[in-house]
């Protein structure tokens, strides 16, 4: 399967949703781990853990310390992937 | 009649057993291992890939460690601060000090930029305390925390490791100390429950003891194989992880524990790929693993070389082993391999290990004789109300002594609840500088734990901490039974409550009051939850809470190892307005604990 933005997109808005107990229509790219969603740095850190398994992708964990709204997770593995 | 009288069986455990160390320093222990076999560590990097470190690399460049410090003018005993993470240079550097004749103080690093003044507010009190020297540290701290460079002026040496190994300096230039058994090779810092972290000082000989106990109640032997994510600075990592097998010529698979954070499934496909038979991890190491690892992946693991793993550093669950143990059945893993173990960092690391056949021993016990009476009965109910499940921890090491005493200081009886006591070779002669603090708890040999406990058909069962104990109406109440029930309910964030006893002057009695950390904001949800912690305790204990008080995430204080700080809890309650979360005030003191300290990475971003 060839790795798109959409599906990237679809994948991981599935993956907070399911985290935060919100609808994935309801995610915005500039809702924040923390503030926002109210995650805790383990939830954070689940979150793009669980998007690198779903594409096999191991990051170098350097990179992703700047990675705090949702849109930033997707352009940076949208860099990395596409 | 009661149980007591029936056995009459002081609470005194005793292991004779003779035996003899097979080095008397650490550097003899290496030596030994160079010569017997040589192959030692895989460390494994962040992306789960493998380099080797033989112990005669260790030789080599702690020698070039060695050579560089005596260069620098380090001095018989000199303390050396080291914050590294787990890696060949941490191995290489802390031989080198040895071997130079200084003394390691390991440290944890910063847990992310946002609480960094109260880390260093701590990182400055043990420089200054130990009387540190020099500070090594790594190259890539400067991104995390550029105001660490402010220690410089601290000691007489600011080193980055990579300065050491760039230019060595030859080594027969300088003649190396004679090391004896009876020098320091560890100060380990230790937070307790209040106030500054102390020095905890340890010889070569006391923890070689250690080491060698640990070994023979494990059966540890070359044919094993260790796997461990612990951090290097902590005790359980550094000795348990990295001296341990050491000494007992155990091959040793060490990942970072960012690494086990970000993919737990790495720790046990190692496991299979390693052929491992000898973990290590705290309680939360496991349930992660429950919670993070999807089933699909269940059939690419091969769990069935484990015979060990070992749980300690936080209470044991029982629901979490059962868990771990239902879960990963399919992988081949044993039913037998949990050892619930105890020990501190005042006795080297281990006090009390299970006797490897029956590794998991849970009993239960009456809870209204153990609360009232401070007496282990036995019970066979059903009723969640009328019982508690503890897990045994064991029985001394060799060498090694357990009792357990009253106020007085009166060795109590068998079943019968009273503060834990050890004594052992491996017992730190005290506090670094701290004669004060050394003798309110180092007596007659004896180390008197703070912890609570029985010991029952020659078994250790830990029940709570002296001081924390809630007394209500008479009644005695474990805070962390308290907590575990909070803990289950839903939007309470796991591992994060606090209970402690207020005094209510106006009723002469003692309150009981529950701190909570959770994520739910708007405040019919917390109305919600405050009244749910409430009915699950008083459905569960049959005591209803006083005061429950719902706080930010990150705000209850917990000591590196993990455990809540309740006594510190119960102050900001008093004191404070309000627990405010480490990210707006560093009121809250602390070092993270080993795990959560490993956060750093991911926090910087969160806490912006």
């Amino acid at each position: 399967m060839e790795v798109t933005a959409a599906q990237i997109r679809k994948d991981f808005c599935a993956i907070i949703a399911k985290l935060a107990g919100k609808k994935p229509g309801d995610l915005k790219d500039g809702n924040r781990f923390r503030d926002d969603l109210g995650f805790d740095s383990l939830k954070s850190m689940e979150a793009i853990s669980r998007i690198t398994e779903v594409y096999d992708f191991v990051p170098d964990l350097d990179e992703i310390m700047d990675l705090q709204t949702i849109g930033d997770v997707i352009h940076y593995l949208e860099k990395k992937l596409l | 009649m009661n149980a007591i009288i029936e056995s009459n069986k002081l609470a005194h455990q005793k292991n004779k057993a003779a035996y003899e160390l097979k080095a008397h320093t650490l550097i003899k222990a290496l030596e030994n291992r160079i010569r017997t076999k040589s192959d030692f560590l895989i460390f494994m990097d962040l992306r789960n890939r493998e380099s080797r470190v033989s112990a005669a690399d260790i030789m080599e460049h702690g020698l070039t460690v060695a050579q560089y410090l005596l260069s620098r003018g380090l001095e018989k005993n000199d303390k050396v601060v080291v914050m590294l993470p787990t890696s060949a240079n941490f191995a290489y550097i802390y031989f080198g000090i040895l071997m130079a004749g200084g003394v390691p103080v390991p440290v944890s690093q910063p847990a992310g930029t946002s609480n960094i003044a109260k880390y260093l507010d701590n990182l400055t009190h043990i420089i200054r305390d130990c009387e540190g020297k020099f500070f090594i540290t790594y190259e890539k701290i400067k991104a995390i925390a550029g105001s660490l460079m402010n220690i410089a002026d601290l000691v007489k040496g600011f080193i980055l490791d990579n300065e050491i190994f760039g230019n060595p300096v030859s080594h027969d230039r300088f003649r190396l100390p004679e090391i004896k058994s009876d020098d320091l090779a560890l100060i380990q810092y230790t937070a307790g429950t209040t106030g500054k972290p102390k020095g905890v000082m340890l010889t070569h000989k006391k923890l070689l003891h250690n080491i060698h106990g640990i070994g023979v109640a494990g059966a540890m032997s070359a044919d094993d194989v260790g796997i461990s994510w612990l951090p290097m600075y902590h005790d359980m990592g550094l000795i348990g992880g990295f001296f341990t097998p050491l000494y007992w010529n155990i091959n040793m698979v060490l990942m970072q524990p960012e690494a086990l954070l970000f993919r737990p499934y790495w720790w046990l496909e190692n496991i299979g790929k390693y052929r491992a038979t000898i973990t290590v991890a705290p309680n939360f190491g496991y349930h992660y693993c429950v919670t993070r690892i999807d089933d699909v992946n269940l059939h690419r693991l091969d769990l069935g070389s484990l015979r060990l793993a070992l749980n300690g550093a936080e209470p044991v669950d029982r629901i979490t082993l059962n868990k771990f143990l239902e879960k990963f059945k399919p992988c081949n893993l044993r039913d037998d391999i949990f050892l619930p173990v105890y020990g501190m960092a005042e006795n080297s690391l281990a006090a009390t290990f299970p006797s490897l056949d029956n590794p998991t021993v849970v009993s239960r016990f009456r809870r209204d004789k153990l609360e009232e009476k401070h007496l282990a009965m036995d019970s066979d109910s059903q009723n969640s109300m009328e019982y508690i499940d503890l897990v045994s921890v064991g029985y001394p090491l060799i060498g090694q002594e357990i009792k357990i005493v009253n106020k007085r200081g009166a060795t109590l009886h068998e079943r019968e609840v009273g503060e834990i006591c050890v004594k052992s070779q491996s017992l730190s002669s005290g506090y670094y500088k701290n004669p004060e603090a050394t003798h309110a708890v180092f007596k007659d040999h004896w180390f008197h734990s703070g912890d609570m406990g029985f010991i029952l058909d020659g078994r250790l069962y830990i029940s709570g901490r002296i001081k924390e104990m809630i007394i209500k109406r008479g009644k005695n109440i474990y805070p962390y039974d308290v907590e575990r029930i909070a803990s289950t309910v839903k939007g309470v964030r796991l591992g994060c409550c606090a209970a402690f006893d207020v005094h209510n002057e106006a009723e002469g009695t003692e309150d009981l009051v529950l701190v909570c950390e959770t994520t739910a904001k708007e405040r019919e949800a917390l109305e919600r939850l405050k009244q749910e912690i409430h009915n699950e305790i008083l459905t569960r204990l049959g005591i209803a809470p006083d005061d429950i008080k719902l706080v930010p995430k990150e705000s209850i204080p917990k000591t590196t190892s993990g455990k809540i700080q309740r006594i510190l809890c119960k102050k900001i309650y008093l004191e404070e307005d309000d627990f405010i979360p480490r990210k707006y005030k560093n009121i809250i003191i602390l070092v993270k604990t080993f795990v959560m300290s490993h956060f750093h990475l991911f926090r910087r971003y969160l806490h912006r």
